[in-house]
């Protein structure tokens, strides 16, 4: 007898599947925050003007936004691309955390812990203290050397923590003594020259402070690939979760999807990092959440990283913008006030599965 | 034609290598499709090395044919299943995703499983009576019952040899029985080829066709239980007081006395 009960049916069915109510409804949600940020700051801007505006550009549709010349370039050179630029770095960032959670089996792997930002952060620092700006369309001097310093930082950790043995608490602690000493370094090389000073300290903190669209074609084609290739790759990555040689016996080319992965993941923060300094907890928070409310495969935790980590930042930086208005607070730090309880949090109730 | 005649497994002269060290020597042997062949030997004799060399995770020289042909690495997880000892069970993760994950070496572009790929998943634990854990998580099940899903995901890859590495080491004598018949049934009606690397001597002699006995790297005894599980040989191989008895139903008991 082959009689199956619907359960298994509808489980079969249900199995790694990523339901569209979820992904429309989070779509929608991150559109609504969207707007939420484009309306918010000092000039009065509404909802409605916004979503006119945006609809007037679209081909073959005329309306009228009501705004005046001076809110229409409000909106344009300084609320659109901020919050675009912060959705895709946050889109980078939590996909980066997904990609690292997923290839080391970890679930407190992120750029941040992992002391890739931090790595990131000195190659970027190298570039402007040195003055070095050579470069071609997305692939400047600052981003280059963030990625070489991303992709230092991740096998420095990798191997700092391998030849201590092969425990999740031992791969965070090498990440952290990697994060620390090229903190260091970078605070040194920054002290040294004290003329760019203002400049790294103001873009350390991170920060979306952005006027036009410059970052954003820096950063998009960035997410655009490695984006894609994780998405890709999030089949693999569930596969990966029974282990390098189970994944293998299974036919995955587990070195290939390491590397391919690491790599985009790297390249992601570095990208990110280039254009909007050290946003710490992002890539930790964001796929933690998704697992949380959605279940814990690939197939769901990358692309709803992916959204909800352009939701997330979008309205954190609403946050950064208003709390003090109208100063504002750098967005790693409001990042960083959800993320260290979240973290927190994580390490209470996870606490048997990471040593 | 040739592909029914040759051997399911061949194996010639064979050596497998940890680092270094060398783990295996100059192993050969043939497997007919449809039988069992059981890897017995002491701990650390080069058993799991050889099931992970068949699959190609270890390094190995010598030649491997399948059905007389050389496999490729994609061809090898299509063709090739194989359960580790302790199987990793996800958090997370239910039966039916994990059962689903056996046919990743199937999938084409894109990776989608078909209707097809879950209908066969569906099947793989209905065979196994697994239907009503379809919705559990692989980590909230029994030890006996995480070793069903385990082989219903074997299943699910539809592969025509299966490799298990000591599939009963984490099981009470009751599960140990139920799980090696299930093993045998699935090989008798499915007509699948099993490697498996076992400790229990008595089961190993009652399901298996044919024996190998490794010590210390090499091959000292291969064939049926009568030959292979004597006092003699064992109380040698395993370096202490073996005996075997003669079961009234034909088959041999082995009791270690040392």
């Amino acid at each position: 007898m082959t009689a199956v009960g619907l359960s298994a049916h509808q489980a079969a069915k249900r199995a790694f599947r990523l339901s569209p109510l979820v992904l429309i409804g989070s779509l929608i949600l991150l559109v609504c925050v969207a707007i939420f940020g484009a309306v918010t700051g000092p000039a009065n801007i509404s909802a409605r003007s916004v979503v006119l505006e945006l609809l007037d550009r679209l081909p073959l549709i005329a309306v009228d936004s009501g705004l005046d010349e001076r809110q229409s370039i409000i909106l344009w050179q300084w609320r659109f691309p901020r919050v675009v630029l912060g959705g895709l770095v946050g889109t980078a960032l939590s996909l980066s955390g997904s990609g690292y959670q997923g290839v080391f089996r970890n679930p407190l792997a992120s750029p941040f812990l992992l002391g890739v930002s931090a790595g990131a952060g000195l190659g970027a620092v190298i570039a402007i203290v040195y003055g070095i700006d050579a470069g071609f369309g997305p692939v400047d001097s600052i981003a280059a050397l963030a990625f070489l310093g991303a992709m230092v930082a991740i096998v420095a950790s990798t191997a700092v923590g391998r030849s201590a043995g092969r425990s999740t608490a031992i791969l965070l602690l090498a990440g952290i003594a990697v994060a620390a000493f090229l903190t260091a370094v970078q605070t040194y090389l920054m002290q040294r020259s004290s003329e760019n000073l203002r400049q790294v300290y103001a873009w350390i903190f991170g920060s979306l402070q952005t006027s036009g669209w410059t970052d954003i074609w820096l950063l998009s084609p960035y997410v655009a690939i490695c984006g894609t290739v994780l998405l890709l790759s999030r089949r693999q990555l569930d596969v990966l979760r029974l282990g390098e040689e189970e994944a293998e016996a299974l036919g995955v080319q587990t070195k290939r999807l390491r590397w391919s992965v690491l790599i985009c993941a790297s390249l992601l923060t570095a990208a990110s990092v280039a254009v909007s300094g050290i946003i710490t907890f992002v890539g930790l928070v964001v796929p933690h959440m998704v697992r949380l409310m959605f279940g814990s495969s690939y197939r769901l935790v990358v692309p709803l990283s992916a959204i909800g980590g352009a939701t997330f930042l979008i309205f954190a930086d609403v946050l950064a913008r208003s709390l003090l208005s109208p100063a504002e607070l750098p967005i790693g730090v409001v990042t960083a006030f959800v993320g260290a309880p979240f973290f927190g949090a994580i390490l209470y109730t996870s606490r048997r599965d990471l040593v | 034609m040739t592909r029914h005649l040759a051997p399911a497994i061949q194996i010639d002269n064979v050596s497998c290598f940890y680092g270094d060290t060398t783990v295996l020597r100059d192993v050969s042997v043939e497997l007919e499709t449809g039988s069992w062949l059981g890897l017995i030997g002491p701990n650390g004799a080069g058993k799991s090395s050889l099931l992970r060399s068949i699959i190609n995770l270890g390094q190995y020289e010598g030649t491997m044919l399948f059905h007389g042909e050389k496999l490729s690495r994609a061809q090898l997880a299509k063709r090739i299943a194989y359960l580790p000892q302790n199987p990793s069970l996800p958090s997370g993760m239910t039966v039916a995703e994990y059962v689903l994950l056996g046919r990743t070496a199937h999938l084409g572009w894109f990776e989608r499983e078909t209707q097809a790929d879950r209908d066969i998943s569906l099947d793989s634990l209905a065979r196994l009576e697994l239907g009503p854990f379809a919705d559990r998580f692989v980590t909230d099940l029994s030890g006996g019952e995480a070793q069903r899903v385990s082989l219903a995901r074997v299943l699910a890859q539809q592969a025509d040899i299966v490799l298990l590495d000591e599939p009963t080491s984490a099981l009470d004598i009751g599960h140990q029985q139920s799980v090696l018949a299930m093993v045998n049934s699935l090989r008798l009606e499915l007509g699948l080829t099993v490697v498996a690397a076992l400790h229990d001597l008595t089961a190993a002699g009652r399901f298996c066709d044919e024996l190998l006995l490794l010590h210390k790297g090499t091959a000292v005894a291969h064939g049926s239980a009568d030959k292979v599980l004597t006092s003699k040989v064992l109380s040698s191989a395993y370096e202490t007081d073996v005996t075997v008895i003669n079961a009234p139903d034909g088959s041999r008991v082995v009791l270690a006395l040392g």
